[in-house]
């Protein structure tokens, strides 16, 4: 328990984070823009039309992976925030308002591709089905954890807040998963799951590029906002002084 | 219907997201980098 604390007491701290998340940002960026040629390459010219939806079915390899992240991200803003309020740790807080826009940025596409999809598939770019709203309703908590950090001018405060309502907004991540079981909707349910996949491989691999290509993008972006957030709320103190100093000379 | 501008389309608006999400810590970055060396500049002249 007391190895634990250490870890997170060292990890918390701002100028080691600064530091060493710094190494692992261009190889982040690296890993992501090598996964990401795979995944188009496969996704785009080598996997087959659907037999069905025909060539529009190569959108997915951006939908899927764009509203898996969409919801990955807000979870782990409802995690961060509740260890945040519960052990008051400053780079949870700097996690979960760094997180925000890069959720935002993914469920915008997932909800913009999903209707350039929907047109040819359904004959409709928007229907409020369930599972569009509740994805709809994810964006606007994103907008609210946003809105919610900057109307405060004290950060740890404003952290509190964002914390608070990241928690609560979690409830919607149920919904949207389930949305498609709970309600008659247009949009289809999971293809991949635990219990087993019934998409083919060729389709699969790309899609899983995708996926993973999206996580490190969010790690590398996630990071570089963070570094950002640290050095704007900490331009006073002497790790921040110390590195200007540095890079000046 | 030909779906090439729809599948296009989706990437292109997916892409110019990504873009500005990527680039707008960096953007901020150095102009903040700016800003705090100006001030401690102006600092170590007054001290």
């Amino acid at each position: 328990m007391n190895r634990l604390y250490l870890f997170f007491h060292k990890t918390g701290s701002p100028p080691w984070f600064y530091k060493y998340s710094g190494y692992l940002i261009p190889w982040l960026w690296a890993a992501f823009l090598v996964l990401t040629a795979i995944g188009l390459y496969l996704g785009l010219l080598v996997a087959p039309a659907d037999y069905q939806q025909g060539e529009s079915v190569r959108i997915m390899y951006l939908h899927v992976p764009a509203a898996w992240m969409s919801m990955m991200i807000y979870g782990l803003m409802a995690i961060w925030g509740f260890i945040a309020l519960v052990w008051r740790i400053r780079i949870m807080e700097v996690l979960i308002i760094s997180s925000a826009p890069i959720g935002a940025a993914f469920t915008i596409i997932a909800l913009v591709s999903g209707s350039l999809w929907g047109r040819p598939t359904w004959g409709t770019y928007w229907v409020w089905d369930a599972r569009l709203t509740s994805e709809l309703v994810l964006l606007f908590l994103y907008f609210g954890v946003i809105a919610l950090y900057n109307s405060f001018d004290e950060p740890r405060k404003a952290a509190r807040a964002a914390s608070l309502l990241s928690i609560v907004g979690a409830i919607n991540l149920p919904i949207i998963h389930f949305s498609v079981l709970w309600w008659n909707t247009l949009h289809q349910g999971s293809s991949i799951g635990t219990s087993g996949n019934s998409i083919h491989p060729s389709m699969l691999w790309p899609l899983l590029y995708m996926a993973v290509a999206f996580k490190l993008y969010y790690g590398a972006n996630l990071l570089s906002r963070a570094r950002l957030r640290l050095l704007k709320q900490d331009h006073r103190k002497r790790w921040v002084q110390d590195l200007l100093t540095k890079e000046s000379t | 219907m030909s779906h090439t501008p729809f599948i296009l389309g989706s990437y292109l608006i997916g892409t110019v997201v990504l873009l500005w999400a990527a680039l707008a810590p960096v953007i901020n970055k150095r102009g903040l980098l700016r800003q705090l060396k100006a001030r401690q500049a102006r600092m170590e002249k007054i001290q």
